[in-house]
């Protein structure tokens, strides 16, 4: 496949939706409003970022980078989320 | 098509995704689209099958106490809670709804005589069934909604990669509409200006309906993956805007459901209620959730929640005073129903959904209509194989959906709860009958048979009206499937015209006794 769109594909569906669960969970955590307020909001948010982000995994010029970058968001994201969680748990 | 800053690799991509994900998610967004667009009018559907109209809320609010004592009493699982829908689209009078622990839902309504009616009545109601098709493809349980907002997710992936692909070409070709003796030209054109033009619409469509579809899957993601566990408890304040109370184990009546109302109306004047819930039900803890819109207002779903015992105010969340955020999306939500600007708006969301419904089946015969420059390539298995099912399952449902009113005027069909499979019997039909057909005489067979089978959606309201069983007289759905007739047979009758006619290539072409033996082994049609 020329454009390796099957291994994009598959990394974005098995990568690209946790990463928009930590993506949408720092705007859970840091957004605007209350925890509360912003719980449904983020509900609405997944799918658009999921989309987001799977658009850009087919701009990705291989399958290969397309896993490394995802792999790198996840570390980068459910890092800063676990961060956050702490870091307001100990100011609480 | 080179657009500065898009790379043409890019362009090349996208249009593999747009290509795969129409061909994948087509067939069930068409069916989604076109019910959904007659689930516009569900509430005229409701009384055109009941040949009565909805009764008032008022009146169906006096069923609501006996309704509720009595499947508290009768059912032990309905006492942590139970709802009562009102007169609001499907519904005609109160139905109370309440789920076992595993949240399987148990349905009562009261009969004639007071009795309890226990039972689903889904399965009878031909508005239900369609909705059901439009929300579920009418799969039950949570495989139909996560097969659906599966569907929608790849919709939105399909949207993006449909504007990336033309936005170069479109600032030209928006508005040209290049009719003339290129039929495959026309089509692409409609295409992309339905395409374009109604996407903020489309994209509307695609989020609510993936997330009204997804949301318990991803409300479970985001418990274990956002909230470390702790969700459920901003979950349950979301649902019942309040923080939920134990019960206290100590009976105590509760306030009759006018005076429940009355209270209600002091908080948000001119409330009428679609929805109760009634949370432990007869204990001294016990609440009430009153649901309902609010006159002027874009936004889904005001809610008063009161004690059930003394009317004491618990919580008001008004659709207008919403924090922005949840303001926002209450109103997306409502714009995904259509029901709030009465039969103007309502209209143009049928048009709207009629016309999305034509991108779906539009795109398919695109992707066939780009295949045809060689004649072997247009009798390839694979693409003949996609024009029958498109054919078939596309035109198979417009013919289905007609099949359920009439259905649904046969008692032992609508009584016997077999809409559904009528439903799946009739695109069965439809797709045998294609599959043994050339495409385009498929496609003129299963339109000329809508167009009979809408003629007989009033033909049937009139033998029911003669025979005496019923008080309403021809209603606007009816009329409606007049019109629908009407189309239809005029599309047959195109379409029979394209069939006389020899472009060469294309899987349309009728097949003529020079072209057999070419990869063409059936016995030769006679075109019209």
């Amino acid at each position: 496949m020329a454009h390796e769109l099957p291994a994009k594909t598959l990394a974005g569906i098995m990568l690209g939706m946790p990463l928009a669960f930590a993506l949408c969970g720092l705007y859970g955590y840091l957004g605007p409003g209350t925890l509360q307020d912003n719980y449904l909001v983020v509900l609405w948010l997944l799918l658009p970022v999921w989309t987001a982000v799977m658009s850009m995994t087919f701009v990705c010029r291989s399958g290969l980078r397309a896993w490394g970058w995802l792999i790198l968001g996840n570390a980068a994201g459910f890092g800063l989320l676990a961060l956050v969680r702490h870091w307001l748990a100990a100011s609480a | 098509m080179g657009s500065p800053g898009i790379r043409a690799e890019t362009l090349r991509i996208f249009k593999i995704v747009h290509t795969w994900t129409g061909l994948v998610a087509g067939l069930l967004l068409f069916l989604a689209f076109y019910a959904g667009a007659i689930t516009v009018f569900r509430e005229d559907i409701a009384e055109w099958q009941a040949m009565v109209p909805h009764r008032p809320t008022e009146a169906a609010l006096q069923d609501v106490d006996p309704l509720v004592a009595k499947v508290v009493a009768t059912y032990p699982e309905a006492r942590r809670s139970v709802m009562v829908n009102l007169p609001d689209g499907h519904e005609s009078s109160a139905e109370a709804v309440w789920y076992a622990p595993d949240g399987e839902p148990s349905y009562a309504r009261r009969g004639s005589d007071g009795d309890l009616l226990p039972g689903d009545a889904a399965p009878h109601r031909l508005s239900v069934v369609i909705d059901n098709l439009h929300r579920t493809a009418g799969i039950p349980g949570l495989a139909g909604e996560v097969l659906l907002g599966s569907i929608a997710c790849i919709y939105g992936l399909a949207l993006v990669s449909g504007v990336i692909l033309y936005l170069p070409a479109l600032r030209r070709d928006l508005f040209a509409l290049r009719a003339g003796r290129n039929l495959k030209l026309w089509w692409q054109d409609a295409h992309n200006s339905i395409g374009v033009l109604s996407l903020p619409f489309h994209i509307l469509f695609a989020l609510t309906g993936a997330v009204m579809s997804l949301h318990d899957p991803m409300l479970a993601g985001m418990n274990t993956l956002i909230y470390g566990d702790q969700g459920r408890p901003m979950l349950m304040r979301t649902a019942l805007a309040i923080d939920m109370p134990r019960p206290r184990g100590e009976a105590a009546p509760m306030l009759p459901v006018a005076e429940l109302l009355a209270h209600a109306r002091e908080h948000i004047p001119g409330l009428t209620p679609h929805h109760l819930i009634y949370v432990h039900p007869g204990d001294r803890a016990g609440f009430t959730v009153l649901m309902g819109d609010q006159e002027g207002v874009l936004g889904h779903t005001s809610r008063v929640v009161l004690s059930s015992v003394t009317g004491e105010r618990l919580a008001v969340e008004k659709a207008s005073e919403r924090p922005t955020g949840m303001s926002a999306l209450s109103s997306l939500a409502a714009l995904h129903f259509g029901d709030y600007g009465g039969s103007p708006v309502a209209w143009i969301y049928f048009c709207l959904g009629m016309a999305g419904a034509f991108l779906f089946y539009s795109g398919n015969l695109l992707w066939l209509e780009a295949r045809r420059k060689r004649r072997a390539q247009s009798s390839a298995w694979h693409h003949q194989a996609l024009a029958r099912l498109t054919v078939g399952f596309c035109l198979g449902c417009c013919l289905a959906i007609s099949v359920l009113f009439v259905a649904a005027r046969v008692p032992l069909i609508a009584q016997g709860g077999a809409l559904l499979p009528t439903f799946w019997g009739s695109v069965a039909l439809a797709l045998l009958w294609s599959a043994m057909r050339q495409p385009v005489l498929g496609a003129r067979d299963l339109l000329a048979a809508s167009a009979v089978a809408s003629a007989c959606i009033p033909l049937s309201t009139a033998v029911v009206a003669v025979t005496g069983n019923g008080g309403l007289l021809l209603s606007g759905v009816d009329l409606a499937a007049l019109g629908g007739a009407v189309i239809f047979a005029l599309l047959a009758r195109q379409v029979a015209c394209r069939a006389r006619e020899t472009a060469g290539g294309s899987v349309w072409d009728a097949p003529r006794p020079a072209m057999q033996g070419e990869g063409d082994s059936r016995p030769s049609e006679q075109a019209v």
